[in-house]
């Protein structure tokens, strides 16, 4: 099982279109996947019509040792199952930081789930906390999503400052453009010249595109619905690109 | 996933109107689908209670693995193509699931049925399924393309988290539909209607002996069931399906010769020579691409051995090994086609359909079949402890492969006549016997490897298919086996005291010594 985590401590960069895109394609692949939508604010949920809530929400699910079919719930994609998100994922960070190896909880969580799916894929809500770190511990693959401006980059400069080796751990970070509006002069000159300083951003870039914001009414992956716009051959060739990655 | 039983009266018509009017029910279009059910060539997933079966359609192939006890759906997948082997199923979840059942075989088609499906999506107010809701009117495809009515059924599947909503169809269809629900799955239906019997194919010799038979009838029934595994492997060998057609093909090919080498005086030689003769060409002839198919199946190992950085190599050899399993495969095919071999099935066949005559001047033909088997079994162990005893740290490794030899004989008499002694003592025997023929087994292929990689090393170089890298990487491969081979004498002592120990050879003699040789 492969966890790939779609993370920036900035919200509004493209995090959760990002997740629910690359779960449906990488479910065409043939692979069975599983999203958890750990943003409070249920987008991903959403975009699978299905209602952000867990039974006992945050405090039961930690309780557990194992995540049991009771929390996953299946989506309109065969291949592709969801663990909700639920208003009290708010508390999360009070529950780690009150439990014993708060960085391991999610980790030993997503274990029990190594038997049934190819890949986990996190929608993780924008923050830089004891959340963020066990999801750091959790995840093998890191995706950071960034808009190429200057206070976004600011951003990735600051998951690299504070994510020490302690921090982020042995986690492969990709980050990549995301909602590139190629009319702005400082959208392609960023992109043109990424920085120099850190892991190397993936050559795929996901444009800004109103194809996308439609997902918000179609409540279906772009790659469904407009499957032959720009926006769904960008995210086909970011899963792609990932994909070699992994190799 | 539940199936219900649809009365003929029921139209499909009225199962929407009335199925709307309970459910908030969204109507897809209607379609027709071939079902596939697969398993091995030699049932192994519905010897594990699985069933196992593919749909092909425009959004892929649809996948489902589920219990043939009670229909429960177990794991489905949408595929972007159907799975041959395991090796070819990218999602890991899957292939762990299927690779401990399949092993390296392949999966073929059992039984096909076509499907007229009206699906149904029972969905929330977010627009969201929470079950599926099937009628489906299934027809049989037989072997020349027709199709056969079955049943007409209502299948719901669940979603996973919405097994709620599920309960209340299923209580609907029975209370207020009065459809009786399904218990045997339309694979057993259908298997029952085309008078399969799913598991019949073993490539072990199951026929039962009778102690008291005559030798010449007993052998003709164990070389006929012999002769039934070579002819149903033949198919699949031919169409190279997997590498096990071949294997139990030629198992069943030597397992023949060797009885006819080893038991004299029970056939006339007019029909023992020719045959052991044909059967030797048999084995020739299905030599190659069997070890094609053995250095392709253990090619995953030898990238292994190798560090890293070296593994790719190797690829010049896979393709050479590829090309040359291509040839020697269509060599194969060729033979199999030819009326040498056809003529040599026949004739054997009739030979072993020919009744025994009642008198006979051959000296074993009426001799009880116990009485052959304990005179040959006895003898095949003595030397086997004769050779086992006479190995040494130091002695040739000729030695060593002479042993292989006797190994395998007695291991094929054991087999041949296992109906005839204890079944537990007999599989206490042959699994401590299979442990030496594992350790003697790899240490010639150990040897045979070296010299075939010399072989191919020039071979390569012969057909332009060798890089500098691909032949410094093939002699670290031939270093390893050197130094396995010496870790492989030092196990060899170990297992030939296991099966030699001083019970064993209590039990052999209890078991197999002939009563004239018990009195002297």
């Amino acid at each position: 099982m492969i966890t790939i985590s779609c993370y920036n401590i900035k919200g509004g960069v493209g995090k959760t279109t990002t997740a629910v895109n690359l779960a449906y394609l990488a479910s065409l692949d043939g692979a069975k996947v599983l999203v958890w939508d750990l943003d409070p604010q249920g987008a991903a949920s959403f975009y699978f019509r299905v209602k952000p809530k867990v039974k006992g929400g945050v405090r039961r699910l930690f309780q557990k040792k194992s995540v049991t079919d009771n929390y996953i719930k299946g989506t309109d994609y065969g291949n592709i199952d969801i663990l909700p998100a639920d208003f009290s994922y708010r508390n999360m960070d009070i529950l780690l930081e009150g439990s014993k190896k708060p960085r391991s909880r999610l980790r030993k969580i997503l274990k029990s789930l190594s038997d049934d799916y190819d890949y986990v894929i996190l929608d993780c809500p924008p923050s830089f906390s004891m959340v963020s770190e066990s999801i750091f511990y959790a995840s093998d693959v890191l995706l950071i999503p960034t808009i190429p401006t200057p206070l976004s980059l600011r951003t990735f400069e600051q998951i690299l400052k504070y994510g020490d080796k302690k921090i982020l751990g042995n986690v492969k970070l990709l980050p990549f453009f995301s909602m590139v509006d190629r009319r702005k002069n400082m959208h392609r000159a960023m992109i043109e010249n990424p920085p120099k300083k850190g892991p190397a951003f993936l050559k795929s870039s996901i444009p800004y595109a109103s194809e996308v914001e439609r997902m918000g009414i179609k409540r279906e992956p772009v790659t469904v619905y407009a499957q032959s716009s720009a926006a769904a051959q960008s995210y086909i060739a970011l899963w792609k690109e990932i994909k070699s990655k992994l190799n | 996933m539940s199936e219900f039983f649809v009365p003929g009266t029921v139209t499909i018509a009225e199962f929407k109107d009335r199925l709307k009017a309970q459910f908030p029910i969204m109507e897809g279009a209607a379609l027709t689908v071939e079902r596939h059910y697969q398993d091995t060539f030699d049932w192994r997933l519905y010897k594990k209670n699985y069933q196992y079966y593919i749909e092909n359609t425009l959004s892929g192939t649809h996948l489902t693995l589920s219990s043939l006890h009670d229909n429960r759906q177990l794991f489905a997948l949408l595929l972007s193509s159907p799975p041959v082997i395991a090796g070819d199923i990218q999602s890991v979840v899957l292939r762990k699931r299927l690779a401990p059942l399949l092993g390296i075989r392949a999966l073929v088609n059992k039984l096909s049925v076509q499907i007229r499906r009206y699906p149904f999506q029972y969905i929330d107010e977010d627009k969201k399924t929470r079950a599926y809701v099937y009628l489906e009117d299934y027809r049989l495809v037989l072997d020349n393309g027709k199709t056969q009515a079955l049943d007409k059924r209502v299948r719901v599947e669940t979603v996973k988290g919405y097994e709620k909503d599920v309960k209340q169809i299923y209580k609907t269809l029975k209370t207020e539909f009065k459809f009786n629900k399904v218990e045997q799955s339309i694979f057993k239906t259908g298997m029952e209607t085309l008078n399969i019997h799913p598991g019949e194919y073993s490539s072990q010799l199951d026929t039962q002996l009778a102690p008291g038979a005559r030798s010449d009838q007993s052998l003709k029934e164990m070389l006929l069931a012999s002769l039934d595994i070579i002819e149903a492997n033949e198919d699949g060998t031919i169409k190279d399906i997997d590498t096990e057609f071949l294997h139990d093909f030629r198992v069943a090919v030597r397992r023949t010769r060797s009885l006819l080498e080893q038991i004299e005086g029970v056939f006339p030689r007019r029909i023992l020579e020719p045959n052991i003769s044909a059967f030797k060409w048999l084995g020739s002839i299905t030599g190659p691409t069997r070890d094609m198919d053995v250095y392709l199946l253990k090619f995953d190992k030898y990238q292994q051995a190798l560090a890293k950085d070296k593994q790719a190599y190797l690829e010049p050899l896979h393709d050479y090994l590829i090309k040359h399993h291509r040839i020697e495969q269509k060599e194969l095919v060729k033979q199999l086609k030819t009326a040498r071999y056809r003529n040599l099935k026949k004739k054997w066949r009739e030979f072993l359909q020919t009744p025994v005559v009642e008198h006979t001047r051959l000296p074993i033909a009426k001799q009880s079949i116990k009485e052959t088997a304990d005179i040959h079994i006895w003898k095949a162990i003595k030397r086997v402890i004769k050779q086992g005893n006479a190995i040494t740290e130091k002695c040739p490794d000729e030695k060593l492969h002479r042993l292989r030899l006797s190994c395998k004989k007695l291991r094929y008499l054991l087999e041949f006549f296992q109906s005839l002694y204890p079944a537990s003592k007999m599989k206490r025997i042959i699994k401590s016997l299979k442990q030496l023929q594992e350790i003697l087994g790899d240490f010639q292929d150990l040897s045979v490897q070296i010299d075939s990689f010399h072989d191919m090393e020039i071979q390569m170089q012969a057909e332009g298919m060798m890089t500098a890298e691909t032949f410094v990487a093939m002699e670290l491969l031939v270093d390893h086996f050197h130094s396995q081979i010496k870790s492989q004498r030092a196990l060899f002592t170990d297992s030939y005291s296991a099966f030699s120990t001083k019970a064993n050879q209590v039990l052999f003699k209890k078991m197999f010594k002939p009563v004239k040789d018990k009195v002297e």
